[in-house]
């Protein structure tokens, strides 16, 4: 599992924006979630 | 009272609770009704709601416009959470933004387990992802968010970039 971490993600609902343009190989993704810090 | 709710198979952390507001009149009681289980598409491993993906459904579905959270098959037997702790937590916490507020929380994107004749099925994920391409989903995350943290499960390689709301993600 990747982790992201955003400090200013102000607003929702949240749109997450999986950019693969510089990849040189496909991904596939199987689980997305936003984990809100109380 | 209405419940909104899936069939079985996972919660559903996108219904469209405000449609559902609009379609009702306003002496009717709208409840949103969680799942016990959770999970991205149909063929993924069943697994059931911990208390923070729980807390975050409730919260979306309640600024959405729910009334009420309905638990179904949150029990104290056979069909309960992992931990027993857990549920007490949920009752006393997932029935007011009130009472959630503060506290950690996760949005999972999940599917629509069961749909009328001639709409469409439809899963977010599993999601491919090209090289050279890009794609954005939507999660309602509930009342506004000021930190967060992005989860992927993925194949291959690490996208290049994410971000949440414009913002580029570390």
């Amino acid at each position: 599992m990747h982790v992201w971490t955003a400090d200013a993600a102000a607003g929702q609902p949240v749109v997450t924006v999986i950019d693969a343009r510089a990849a040189d190989a496909p991904l596939k993704v199987h689980w997305a979630e936003v984990e809100v810090l109380g | 009272m209405v419940v909104v709710t899936p069939f079985w198979a996972s919660i559903e952390t996108d219904m469209p609770i405000e449609l559902w507001r609009r379609l009702l009149p306003p002496r009717v009681t709208l409840a949103a009704g969680l799942e016990l289980l959770i999970r991205p598409y149909h063929a993924y491993a069943i697994q059931k709601n911990s208390l923070e993906t729980v807390r975050g459904a409730a919260a979306a579905m309640l600024e959405r416009g729910a009334d009420r959270v309905y638990l179904f098959n949150y029990m104290d037997s056979q069909t309960a959470m992992e931990r027993a702790e857990d549920t007490k937590a949920v009752l006393n916490e997932c029935g007011k933004l009130s009472t959630l507020a503060g506290k950690t929380r996760r949005h999972v994107a999940t599917y629509t387990d069961t749909w009328g004749p001639d709409e469409a099925s439809a899963a977010l994920l599993p999601k491919s992802v090209g090289a050279g391409n890009w794609f954005a989903l939507r999660i309602a995350t509930g009342p506004k968010v000021s930190r967060a943290e992005v989860r992927l499960g993925c194949e291959g390689p690490a996208p290049a970039e994410l971000r949440l709301n414009g913002v580029k993600c570390q």
